[in-house]
């Protein structure tokens, strides 16, 4: 009986915050650069305000077309590449933290465990600042199971082979609530690498936003990897998303396409083996919700 | 937590005489593997060696349910070790395509 009275009153106050119009609540927002802390996969230069927490979940299903999609998939449906769930939190106006578990793709990481910091240098302001910048850094660690392969970057002969980090620049420029452009130099470094493979790897970000409604709004992220490793070319491609973003008061949902298996800086810079034009591409969502306790 | 600039290291291999993709390998998938994965199961399909040459550690990995992975055959039971040992050796010999 107290269960059941415990899921009525559950279900009362969910239903009391459908009832809210939230809507109403659009104008008096400040314009942003981008409506969240990611774009697409990356992240934006965007932080969360003060003492604001975030959960967010993030899904990457399986190819739409090629040799893995189609129909006998449900084109992607029935498989899952790869998903986070992550809580962040604005320690100020400026400065975030943020911690995440993702499944991972096992190709090779699986069993991801992950936190970031992110500090907000400078905000475009007319007659202040003609542009936004931010700096981040985060790492990620692997508890997956050893491979018995010696010839696996999941053989992990060490602890901190199972480590990787990367540190971010992000400069973005807003074009009255319009489009918003940025560009997000990023370094990965990664312990323990493929005999041919790079432990440090350098990518270009660039994104976008266009406004398309006051709720809606495209986007497109591509981080290109720069190096002159035969290995790389051969093997792996940059990846490239868009994405269109409905955003609501408190809530966030972005539906994208893009090749990358992965989620998090250190799965889809260094690893994704998809290509779009063999129609290795996959339907993937974020759903963020920001909350706080006062 | 330290920073490390470590690469995969070749071994020998146990000394263990070469294995053939042909005579040992592809039937070992053909029997045990194709019976879902012909056609895109789990977003696997093993039809031809460059797909099994890509997803060979996956595949390790899933015969011995390491590292989190479902065991496979689904429902198990588990490949014998002989089976196992000669996949991992013709892994750690270069995967040829012989």
């Amino acid at each position: 009986m107290r269960i059941l009275i415990f899921f009525i009153s559950l279900s009362c106050i969910s239903f009391s915050q459908d009832e809210f119009d939230f809507d109403d609540s659009f104008d008096i927002e400040d314009i942003k650069t981008f409506n969240s802390t990611r774009i697409i996969s990356g992240h934006s230069v965007e932080t969360l305000p003060e003492k604001t927490f975030e959960m967010r979940i993030e899904h990457r299903f399986g190819d739409i077309a090629g040799d893995m999609g189609g129909y006998q998939t449900l084109f992607g449906f029935d498989n899952v590449a790869d998903m986070r769930i992550a809580l962040e939190y604005g320690i100020s106006d400026k400065l975030m933290i943020g911690f995440g578990r993702s499944k991972g793709t096992s190709a090779p990481y699986s069993s991801l465990l992950d936190g970031f910091v992110k500090y907000r240098v400078m905000t475009q302001k007319e007659g202040e600042s003609p542009i936004s910048i931010s700096v981040g850094a985060g790492s990620t660690f692997t508890y997956r199971e050893a491979s018995t392969d010696m010839s696996n970057v999941a053989f992990f002969p060490k602890v901190s082979h199972r480590f990787c980090y990367y540190t971010q620049l992000n400069v973005a420029y807003r074009f009255r609530d319009i489009v918003s452009f940025s560009l997000m130099p990023i370094l990965v470094h990664r312990n323990y690498v493929a005999q041919n493979d790079l432990n440090e790897l350098f990518s270009l970000g660039a994104a976008m936003r266009l406004k398309l409604s006051k709720k809606f709004f495209l986007l497109m992220e591509y981080y290109p990897t720069i190096h002159n490793e035969d290995f790389r070319q051969e093997n792996f491609f940059n990846s490239l998303g868009v994405a269109l973003e409905w955003k609501t008061f408190g809530h966030n949902f972005t539906i994208n396409f893009t090749n990358s298996k992965g989620l998090g800086e250190t799965q889809f810079i260094p690893y994704t083996y998809e290509n779009w034009l063999r129609g290795q591409f996959r339907l993937g969502f974020c759903v963020s919700r920001q909350f706080s306790w006062s | 937590m330290s920073c490390t600039k470590d690469k995969v290291q070749a071994s020998n291999c146990g000394g263990a005489e070469e294995v053939s993709f042909a005579a040992t390998i592809w039937p070992i998938i053909e029997q045990k593997c194709n019976g879902c994965h012909n056609s895109g199961a789990g977003g696997y399909t093993f039809d031809e060696y460059d797909r099994i040459e890509n997803n060979a550690s996956v595949i390790l990995d899933a015969m011995r349910a390491n590292g989190g992975i479902q065991l496979m055959p689904i429902g198990g039971p588990a490949l014998n070790d002989s089976l196992i040992n000669a996949f991992e050796v013709w892994m750690c010999q270069g995967k040829l395509n012989n």
